[in-house]
């Protein structure tokens, strides 16, 4: 990748380059360079023409599932200079509502049919956005197509490239803004890190909404390399993932570590299927060494493994390359901060200010890749810090023989299948049921199957409710990760010393099952 | 009643032993009842109690969304020799 440019004119350097390579794989079929190129042209004279204006600062919100079209109208945001937000289009249709109303986009790229669904909802609350939809765009491409050819805006490196949506504590999503310059760091120490050329095949597991992805779409669209779109409905089937590693040869897989896991308990990942695999990077949630451990043995010999860390305020900020001494640990370290970063360990209030241990401590993250921070939520002590290219994780994390290892959080979020997940959110959602009273929800983080469980009281003695009416009721409002497992009803809560509600004990007792 | 017995191994296993408003249709896996860890644990269930072996390619969120559905699977599977 060239260096000084930013993802989106490299890539519109890569079309031009390698007109014939295969960019993208999605289901039965491919798109060349040249064609996709053609595809983001044309999808930006649609936007153009849907707004009827050229901007080059539009926030365009993408509503769709994954497919060729969802990365077509990506690079085509890009390509104007726009700033692209994508929505995961599982979740409940009022959570995809609360984003549009925190994003407030300039345009809304979805099907005719989520069109019919949403505008209605949104006109109702004096909301009105310009729609783009799918079919729209499908029925008259060639028009789209015969447009100008304009090239594509250089964006300045602080302009915003996308706002990924994660989980807030309040029940309202926060909108983590991410750079040009956040993303040209990244990945131009990727590609340098695995050697990614044109000739390589990246897969792309996680939705566009998820930081991950961005890894596997610009690493692949500033090399030349393929992508391998996997669509929501091949996303946990295993049959489908064996087969796409073997049928698109993909050599570097990137995912959390659960689908690997998932991978290896269904026999999926075998040396007749993964002979082509270089790498294999997971992020996103601690990997237990016993998984680990199974996966290795999997894989080719010559497969590097590699632990990626990083909050989506970050993005990967942190690297490890998996080495046989790691089996010999207890835990698998985050490995070490990349070059031009610095890693700061902020001692805890818990420790003894005179002799304060200079290996633990939470985890301040300094250099370029750190993000400008929220579009939609103020955090004065977080945003003091983003404004000097600094970001406090929150996670509690010890230095020991120049490695870094994740020891847990200093606060309710938690990790979900490498999904952000704020509790108080899921909290927030339940204490909307009649019966409840209160709710706090404790995540059994660590443990072999990590669960969701429910702790409540209930306005009336004699009510009734349990985890299937609250798995339920959330499932109309959250994404599928924040649904609880478990319900554990309580006449009241036990209070800590201060008079709030005591977590621990709570906690305590979600592990004593 | 293969039905009955995997609804109430699912009622114990994964919804605190309640099985009221749990039916042969309800979403397995769109309400996170069932994951995709303990769905493999709920393969090997099924094969113990009917002797039937599930294939890899079998095991999809379709096969697997509700008791109905992989009722409808393991009538198509054949029993093990």
């Amino acid at each position: 990748m060239d260096s000084t440019g930013s993802i989106i004119e490299t890539f519109e350097t890569v079309c031009h380059r390698y007109p014939d390579n295969t960019a993208l794989i999605c289901k039965h079929t491919t798109l060349s360079y040249s064609e996709l190129l053609a595809c983001v042209r044309a999808w930006s004279s649609a936007i153009d023409q849907t707004l009827n204006a050229s901007k080059s600062n539009n926030k365009v919100l993408i509503y769709l599932d994954k497919s060729l079209a969802y990365v077509e109208a990506i690079y085509a945001t890009l390509s104007q200079g726009g700033t692209y937000i994508p929505v995961d289009a599982t979740q409940p249709i009022e959570r995809v509502q609360l984003i549009i109303e925190q994003a407030q986009p300039d345009i809304i790229i979805t099907t005719a049919l989520r069109k019919e669904t949403l505008e209605p909802l949104l006109t109702d609350k004096n909301i009105h956005h310009h729609f783009l939809t799918l079919e729209g765009f499908e029925s008259n491409k060639s028009q789209y197509q015969q447009n100008p050819i304009e090239p594509f805006v250089k964006p300045d490196p602080s302009h915003i490239a996308a706002i990924l949506f994660t989980s807030g504590s309040t029940g309202v999503p926060k909108g983590v803004q991410i750079t040009h310059q956040n993303l040209s760091y990244f990945i131009d120490w990727a590609v340098t890190e695995l050697k990614i050329t044109d000739q390589d095949c990246l897969s792309n597991h996680a939705p566009f909404a998820f930081d991950l992805s961005t890894f596997d779409l610009f690493a692949a669209g500033t090399t030349g390399a393929a992508s391998w779109i996997i669509t929501h409905d091949q996303q946990r089937d295993v049959k489908e993932l064996s087969h796409g590693i073997k049928n698109h040869g993909v050599s570097i897989w990137y995912s959390v570590p659960s689908v690997l896991s998932m991978m290896i308990n269904a026999g999926a990942l075998t040396t007749s299927n993964n002979a082509t695999l270089r790498h294999v990077i997971f992020a996103g949630e601690p990997f237990s060494l016993k998984g680990l451990a199974a996966l290795k043995a999997a894989l080719p010999n010559e497969t590097s493994l590699y632990n990626w860390y990083g909050p989506t305020e970050t993005n990967v900020c942190f690297s490890h390359k998996v080495t046989d001494d790691d089996f010999t640990r207890s835990s698998l370290p985050i490995g070490a901060p990349l070059p031009g970063l610095d890693a700061i360990l902020l001692p805890q209030e818990t420790q003894d200010k005179h002799h304060p241990n200079q290996h633990c401590g939470e985890l301040l993250i300094s250099g370029p890749c750190v993000t400008p921070g929220y579009m939609n939520v103020e955090k004065p002590e977080i945003t003091a810090h983003h404004k000097v290219h600094q970001h406090p994780t929150g996670d509690l994390v010890i230095l020991q023989d120049n490695l870094y290892f994740y020891q847990g959080r200093l606060d309710d979020m938690v990790k979900i299948n490498g999904n952000r997940v704020e509790l108080g959110e899921i909290s927030n959602c339940i204490d909307q049921l009649p019966t409840i009273k209160q709710s706090v929800v404790i995540y059994t983080e660590g443990t072999e199957t990590p669960k969701l469980i429910v702790f409540a009281t209930l306005n009336h003695q004699d009510s009734k409710v349990n985890i299937l009416q609250i798995k339920k009721h959330v499932s109309t409002q959250l994404p599928k990760y924040m649904i609880p497992n478990s319900l554990v009803i309580l006449h009241r809560f036990p209070l800590n010393p201060n008079g709030k509600v005591d977590k621990k004990a709570l906690k305590t007792l979600a592990l004593e099952g | 009643m293969f039905k009955s017995v995997l609804k109430n191994h699912i009622a114990d296993s994964y919804l605190d032993g309640d099985s009221s408003l749990l039916d042969d249709d309800t979403e397995l896996l769109a309400l996170n009842i069932i994951d995709s860890a303990a769905l493999f644990d709920l393969v090997a269930f099924i094969q113990q109690e009917t002797h039937k072996q599930i294939q890899m390619q079998d095991i999809n969120p379709i096969n697997f969304a509700s008791i109905n559905t992989i009722d409808a699977l393991l009538q198509t599977t054949a029993e093990e020799t």
